[in-house]
């Protein structure tokens, strides 16, 4: 019982410590790579964005509140429909289905790939042996 | 042993394709399922214990093996599955609020949490395919063979009697 509960504190401890690292290596903007900006910069151009849209940075914009703690400066409905933007949850129960489907053919499309590529190793060791 | 590895990954395997479809399930569902599918991973990492410590310890002696490919990707599998899980937390509108806690959401944990979901799809489709003989071979034995047999016990037994005497006619 003791090694049951060690061992699922190393796992979860493993899996805590990637969190955390994978947490600081995106705020910090460590992965610029894949196309990733750090947390604040993309916080910074949302705001940019949302200003434009409200004409808060333009003097002549149609909005002339500039009083910047509103509740949709950069507040829960303004996230909330950025945020909401391209998520997919928007579907009907057939097109959950149909990703479910769509799923079920990559995982067969991949074991028939390597299912095909585990008999041409086999037939190729075979043909390498000699025979007696 | 083998009968609880098969039955605890054929779930698995299903309850994560419902979680790969947001729509089928609805939010709430899809957050609280893969708390259960994360509790069920650690089930099935402590069920093959034996197997990661063996071929942990080995890796390096002989590393153009099977094994160790199956061990590469099992490990690629699990940060994978961890890097979802904590931004599909970092995102979360459901299980974080019931718990009372409230996080500042970012678009970019929103594409974080996609693009791990694809990956994490993509390694257990191979982690599936580099086992596909175990579960074909225990499908073989646990499934199909006792069905068969049971298809065979209910065929109707075809009692060899006698011939019944003949009556005599005369």
């Amino acid at each position: 019982m003791l090694k049951i509960i060690w061992r699922t504190l190393l796992i979860l401890g493993t899996a805590i410590g990637l969190s955390v690292l994978f947490y600081h290596a995106v705020n910090a903007g460590w992965l610029p790579g894949i196309g990733l900006q750090p947390v604040f910069e993309e916080d910074r151009r949302l705001n940019f964005v949302f200003a434009d849209q409200s004409g808060l940075r333009d003097p002549a914009g149609t909005n002339r509140n500039v009083f910047p703690f509103r509740s949709e400066f950069n507040g829960r409905d303004f996230n909330r429909r950025d945020f909401d933007r391209d998520f997919r949850t928007e579907g009907t129960f057939i097109q959950g289905l149909a990703e479910v489907v769509r799923n079920l053919g990559l995982i067969a499309l991949t074991v028939i790939g390597v299912t095909l590529i585990n008999a041409m190793f086999r037939l190729r060791q075979r043909k390498a042996t000699p025979q007696t | 042993m083998h009968k609880t590895n098969l039955f605890l990954d054929l779930t698995l395997l299903t309850v994560f394709l419902v979680i790969m479809s947001p729509p089928l399930t609805g939010i709430p569902w899809h957050e609280w399922l893969a708390i259960g599918l994360s509790a069920a991973v650690i089930i099935h990492l402590l069920l093959h214990w034996e197997w990661i410590t063996h071929v942990g310890a080995s890796f390096f002696k002989k590393v153009f093996h099977r094994s160790r490919l199956k061990f590469i990707v099992d490990a690629l599998l699990f940060v994978a599955f961890t890097l979802a899980m904590s931004s599909g937390l970092l995102i979360s509108r459901s299980v974080l609020p019931t718990l009372g806690l409230h996080i500042a959401r970012n678009t970019i944990w929103r594409g974080l949490h996609n693009l791990t979901a694809n990956l994490t799809l993509f390694l257990v489709s191979l982690h599936f395919a580099l086992n596909w003989d175990w579960v074909t071979g225990m499908i073989r034995r646990y499934v199909l063979k006792p069905l068969l047999n049971l298809r065979s016990a209910r065929k109707p037994v075809v009692s060899i009697e006698p011939n019944p005497p003949q009556q005599s006619t005369h």
